[in-house]
């Protein structure tokens, strides 16, 4: 290793006195043993594993098991676990404990006893207001989704032929993504609000038709409170539908952009050679090649419409529904378009069913998002081209 | 289309062409500026009215008239309303407000506080699940995934049971260590990392460096535009969550009965809930003001944000 | 330094639990301050045994030596290698200099004791590695007794019972466990040896390390400014600086050193990944397939530069390659690899010239060697029915089938008496050569025949010639040499 010596300033010591240290030698750190792979591996697991366990799969796991617990409670100072509170409610059999004429004490006033079974599923199946509440869902998701897809695909095709002002239109489109789906909704609840600052009313008003009651048979115009016509289905439903796409727009049209940039360009060079119309080509080529995203979306959205609460929530909170918990709306009587994930915190709450009714619907809940997402992998799995 | 005009037969067809090429360019310009206008009218609106004096503006509604939202009746009386503690009105009187201050340092306190969680288990997992050989990686892996199925109110309903029994209610622990684990962040994370060779973990092997020192000093530099894309989202779904804040931290504080811990969103929803007095341009200043700052975040980290998101599709 | 391998085992067990042997029971050694080149097909177990030279994959058994310490049982960081991968794994995230210098971090100087605390810790974990070891091998020969009475009981029912089928099935298997048992008892008193042999090295290590702290501590009361001098153990940043600056120096990439890997070319990717394996001062340089990421013209020229780059430093290199043309070009010493083991360790034109067996004359040179079916037959060799060649050499063992192989260059062109007759199918002038493609009767492989361009007016035309092997190789058909 002759000329491989460092630089002369570098060099200090000379070992004349028995030390091996000339300081050109270099060594490793030592260090202890170093860990087996799966010892490091669990030990960076840990804090994820924590927080997994103990707020993901044991709610997970304990939702499931308490579905199936009939007049389940939440016993004091039982826990959180559903057996425990299960058991506590076994012995807490008792509502109102009487002494008899002998002196002996007895039970006067039982309380429910849990006990297992699938009545928490008849109960929500046989429940209207469920029922409903799975019927407004569907009616949603089945006349939004695809209306936000197509409008998202039309706008990305054409965003991704044009090349001035792209980039602006490319922000304004993703703006929605960004705010705050609460504050937007609130907003929105004035845009269509019949009394003050009720634009569309006003717009409507202008080309000379009749104003609308969108929400609410209650509005304040000018501190006074009115009493209206009570609103209509329809007319709550357009609000609903109107503000789901225009907070759903944004995220597909990305999604839909970045699908659209991955496509070679040779193609379109190909067919335009062949000759081919502008359509053609869109329905020919842009659309089987873009189909990974397209179900992607389609999946997404579907669960994502599924799970829909805290749009219709904002878009309806308002003094009148609001009195005691600000919790579960579902427009003007309550449960007009209550969505399923209403339904569920509605049960959460209430003093006659529970949570193990809350949980089952929960659980019916999961049942139809899994069908969903079965049906569309099946029904898309022929037709798609990755 | 122009540069194929030498194909058509006459000149006439080509300019035909050409025109149509054009009036189809209109018309796509036409079709994108009009849902354009349909995306942004709510924020013009929120902007504009969040500035009108709320008399001027309970005036325009009642009237329709369009006078009453210029210049002359802007003012920053609403804003001063929304953020401060108290503020004083029109008239000089000394009223209280609706203290949106304290909001935005609630909701500082808790997207901060969850995103480090966020971000330091997601990369230590992610790292575990990408680079480490383990018996039961991917069974534990394949779980992780199949629980982004399932829906959050399955959790919901015996979270909101345990951090009672761990007595977080009212608590910032509640807002930040319930949700401080993102499967998605994890497996976004682990795609990252799996991308790196694995010839520069056996060199730095060689060089002397132990899995952690790999970590901290090849693979988190190497991963660091992913990171950054999951703390600003991780930043932006704190601030807008709303469901679990409402169960467990809508009021004041558990150690201090005096401060009230609402989140920015929770403190909007009361806002609309309890003013009664109906002045909806003051309602819209508080969206503006829980916006905006959203907003700001976004101009500045766009790359970031759209990137994650396309890649990822989650709202937070 | 030398490199010396020692019964070199490497086995992988894959998912069903087979096993597949890479590298099997290796020996050879790599004289100090030699360039070698590991050459063998892909999946011949080449760049295993570099990675076990490195310390990446531990031997299944043997040793590896640098010098006179064994390193086998040594992390890599602890061996004092520099290691070269073929895609040059460099940090995209630092500069070429902070990449040069992230070995440096994690290296130190001895200080007044840190050779011999070095070597006692060294000396402890091969210590407990072979106990451990050890443990094992008692283990499982208790398992194994065990399961041999077990055996031995079942053949003696089964042939009380005359069931001589399940009988013989046991037995293969007794024979198995025995085998496998004979192993162990031979590998047992290995342990066992080494054992006593660290044992008084760790004494040793033990009185070295308490010497030197000794002197030392006179050294502090003495001389407390020198002892200062001593104790330094981190490298300052002027000391990575000045290394980074020599090892980019050498491998000629000064003016790069603030850029990011990625806005190199790769042969200067490639010198940046030489200059980081340097930067340690390694004992041993290890190249792993170091030209196959670069196009062809700067194949050539790093070629050189590795030559020169070894010469100069005088590290001992080992590198690891597929290309036949690039082992001879540059190795002092080439080891020829197949399935595993070795074929032939030679200076590269001895192994040309003179090739061990079929695979390595096949393997080595371009165009490849041209090989026919011949025959020994009462003593002489036979090609297509008429004699090839007389020697005392056949007259050994029986008549039977064997290989003649011949160098396309090793022809020489007489069309009268030549013994092998060759159709001509295509004729191609490569300057200064003749290459000549046809068949031989007989023959299922074509034949491929280079002679110089001169002699071209008496090839062209001819769809007939003949040629005389000037050298040529007897094999037989298993693959040895016999001429």
């Amino acid at each position: 290793m002759a000329k491989l010596e460092i630089a002369e300033e570098v060099k200090v010591v000379d070992s004349g006195d028995g030390f091996v240290h000339d300081t050109g030698h270099l060594i490793s750190k030592r260090r202890g043993k170093s860990l087996p792979q799966w010892a490091t591996a669990w030990i960076v697991l840990i804090p994820a594993m924590i927080f997994l366990l103990l707020f993901m799969f044991y709610p997970i796991l304990n939702t499931f098991f308490m579905a199936f617990i009939q007049n389940f409670s939440w016993q004091k100072g039982a826990g959180s676990f559903a057996f425990g509170n299960f058991f506590a409610g076994l012995q807490n059999f008792c509502q109102q404990w009487e002494i008899n004429d002998d002196g002996v004490k007895y039970c006067f006033i039982y309380n429910e006893i849990p006990r297992f079974g699938f009545e928490n599923f008849a109960t929500v199946l046989g429940n209207q207001t469920f029922l409903h509440s799975i019927w407004n869902t569907f009616e949603l998701v089945i006349i939004e989704v695809p209306l936000t897809i197509m409008i998202a695909l039309l706008i990305a095709t054409f965003l991704n032929g044009i090349k001035a002002l792209r980039g602006l239109y490319q922000t304004i489109f993703f703006l929605p993504y960004v705010t705050n789906t609460i504050a937007l909704g609130l907003v929105f609840q004035i845009i269509f609000s019949s009394g003050e600052g009720g634009i569309m009313n006003m717009l409507i008003t202008a080309l000379g038709g009749q104003p609308v009651n969108w929400l609410r048979s209650t509005e304040y115009h000018l501190n006074e409170q009115v009493t209206l016509a009570p609103a209509s289905r329809f007319h709550q439903g357009v609000v609903i539908v109107t503000y789901a796409i225009w907070n759903g727009l944004a995220f597909k049209i990305l999604v839909f952009m970045s699908g659209l940039a991955t496509i070679d360009k040779q193609y379109y060079d190909a067919a335009k050679i062949d000759g081919s119309s502008n359509f053609t080509i869109w329905r020919r080529i842009t659309l089987p090649l873009l189909s990974p995203q397209i179900l992607y979306i389609t999946i997404t959205s579907f669960i994502g419409a599924f799970k829909m609460y805290t749009g219709v929530m904002s878009v309806y909170s308002s003094v009148a529904t609001t009195a005691k918990n600000s919790f579960y709306f579902g427009g003007d009587v309550g449960t007009e378009w209550m969505p399923i994930v209403g339904w569920i915190y509605k049960e959460l709450d209430s003093p006659t069913a529970g949570p193990g009714v809350a949980a089952a619907g929960s659980l019916v809940l999961l049942t139809i998002i899994l069908i969903i997402t079965a049906v569309q992998y099946g029904v898309s799995s022929k037709r798609v081209h990755y | 289309m122009a540069e194929h005009a030498q194909y058509y037969a006459t000149k006439a067809q080509a300019n035909l062409a050409k025109l149509s090429g054009v009036v189809r360019k209109i018309l796509i310009y036409l079709f994108l500026t009009i849902f354009a206008l349909f995306m942004l009218t709510p924020f013009v609106f929120m902007v504009v009215a969040s500035f009108v004096d709320a008399d001027a503006f309970a005036e325009f509604t009642q009237y329709a008239d369009f006078t009453k939202l210029g210049f002359q009746n802007w003012t920053i009386g609403n804003y001063a309303q929304i953020l401060n503690s108290v503020y004083t009105d029109n008239l000089g009187n000394v009223k209280q407000g609706a203290n949106f201050l304290q909001y935005y340092l609630n909701t500082l306190i808790v997207a901060v506080g969850s995103t480090s969680v966020t971000v330091i288990t997601a990369v230590l997992a992610a790292f575990a699940f990408a680079r480490l050989e383990f018996k039961g990686k991917n069974l534990l892996f394949t779980l992780l995934l199949a629980t982004m199925m399932i829906p959050g109110e399955m959790m919901v309903i015996t979270n909101y049971q345990t951090t009672i029994q761990l007595q977080w209610k009212f608590t910032f622990a509640a807002l930040i260590f319930v949700h401080g684990v993102s499967v998605f962040y994890i497996y976004y994370l682990r795609q990252t990392f799996q991308q790196i060779p694995n010839e520069l973990y056996l060199a730095a092997k060689v060089d002397g460096v132990n899995d952690f020192e790999y970590l901290l000093k090849v693979m988190v530099p190497i991963a660091m535009p992913t990171i950054m894309t999951i703390v600003i989202l991780s930043l932006m779904g704190s601030w807008n969550s709303f469901i679990w804040p409402t169960l467990v931290a809508n009021g004041n504080w558990k150690f201090n009965e005096n401060y009230d811990m609402k989140l920015v969103s929770n403190g909007l929803m009361s806002l609309f809930a309890t003013n009664a007095n109906g002045y909806d341009a003051i309602k819209i200043a508080g969206s503006m003001v829980v916006t905006a700052p959203l907003f700001i975040f976004f101009i500045i980290f766009r790359k970031y944000i759209m990137r994650g998101v396309s890649r990822s599709g989650i709202k937070g | 330094m030398e490199v010396r391998i020692e019964n070199l085992t490497k086995t992988f067990v894959g998912r069903k639990g087979v096993e597949t042997t890479a590298v099997n029971q290796m020996s050879f050694t790599i004289p100090d301050g030699k360039l070698v080149g590991l050459l063998g097909p892909s999946g011949c177990g080449k760049s295993t045994t570099l990675y076990m030279i490195a310390g990446l994959h531990k031997p299944t058994d043997g040793h590896i030596w640098f010098g006179n310490d064994d390193v086998t049982n040594l992390p890599p960081e602890n061996r004092g290698i520099g290691l070269v991968f073929q895609n040059y794994a460099l940090y995209p995230h630092l500069s070429v200099k902070q990449n040069i210098q992230f070995p440096l971090d994690n290296v130190r100087y001895p200080g007044p004791f840190g050779i011999e605390e070095g070597h006692l810790a060294d000396v402890k974990q091969d210590m407990s590695l072979t106990q451990s070891a050890l443990q094992d091998a008692k283990k499982q020969h208790g398992k194994l007794e065990a399961k041999i009475a077990q055996l031995q009981n079942k053949v003696e029912k089964a042939v009380r019972k005359n069931d001589e089928e399940a009988a013989n099935l046991y037995r293969e298997e007794l024979a198995n466990n025995e085998k496998l048992y004979a192993s162990l008892e031979e590998r047992m008193p290995h342990y066992a040896e080494r054992i006593e042999v660290l044992e008084k090295e760790l004494v040793k290590a033990k009185e070295a390390l308490a010497d030197a702290k000794e002197r030392y501590a006179k050294l502090k009361v003495e001389d407390p400014e020198r002892a200062k001098e001593i104790s330094k153990t981190k490298l300052s940043k002027q000391e990575k600086d000045a290394i980074a600056h020599e090892m980019a120096k050498i491998v000629d990439i000064e003016q790069f050193l603030d850029r990011k890997p990625k806005e190199l070319s790769g042969g200067q990717q490639q010198r940046v990944a030489i200059a980081r394996a340097l930067a340690k001062k390694p004992r041993v340089l290890l190249l792993d397939e170091p030209l196959s990421n670069l196009d062809a013209r700067l194949r050539l020229q790093t070629r050189e530069e590795i030559k020169r780059i070894q010469r100069e430093t005088g590290i001992t290199t080992v590198f690891v390659t597929h290309d036949q043309e690039e082992a001879m070009s540059i190795s002092d010493i080439i080891v020829v690899m197949k399935l595993g083991v070795i074929q032939q360790i030679d200076e590269p034109q001895t192994v040309y010239e003179e090739p061990a067996n079929l695979f390595v004359a096949k393997f080595l040179g371009s165009p490849a060697i041209n090989v026919f079916d011949g025959a020994i037959k009462g003593g002489k060799l036979y090609l297509n029915e008429s004699v090839f060649d007389e020697d005392p050499c056949y007259k050994e063992g029986e008549d039977r089938p064997v290989k003649i192989a011949v160098r396309p260059e090793a022809f020489a062109f007489e069309n009268k008496k030549g013994k092998v007759p060759v159709t001509v199918s295509t004729i191609e002038h490569i300057g200064r050569d003749i290459t000549i493609n046809g068949c031989v009767s007989g023959q299922e492989n074509k034949i491929k025949v280079i002679i110089p361009s001169e002699l071209r007016k008496e090839v062209l035309g001819k769809d007939e010639l003949k040629f005389n092997p000037k050298r040529f190789y007897v094999f037989e058909e298993s693959g040895e040499r016999i001429k």
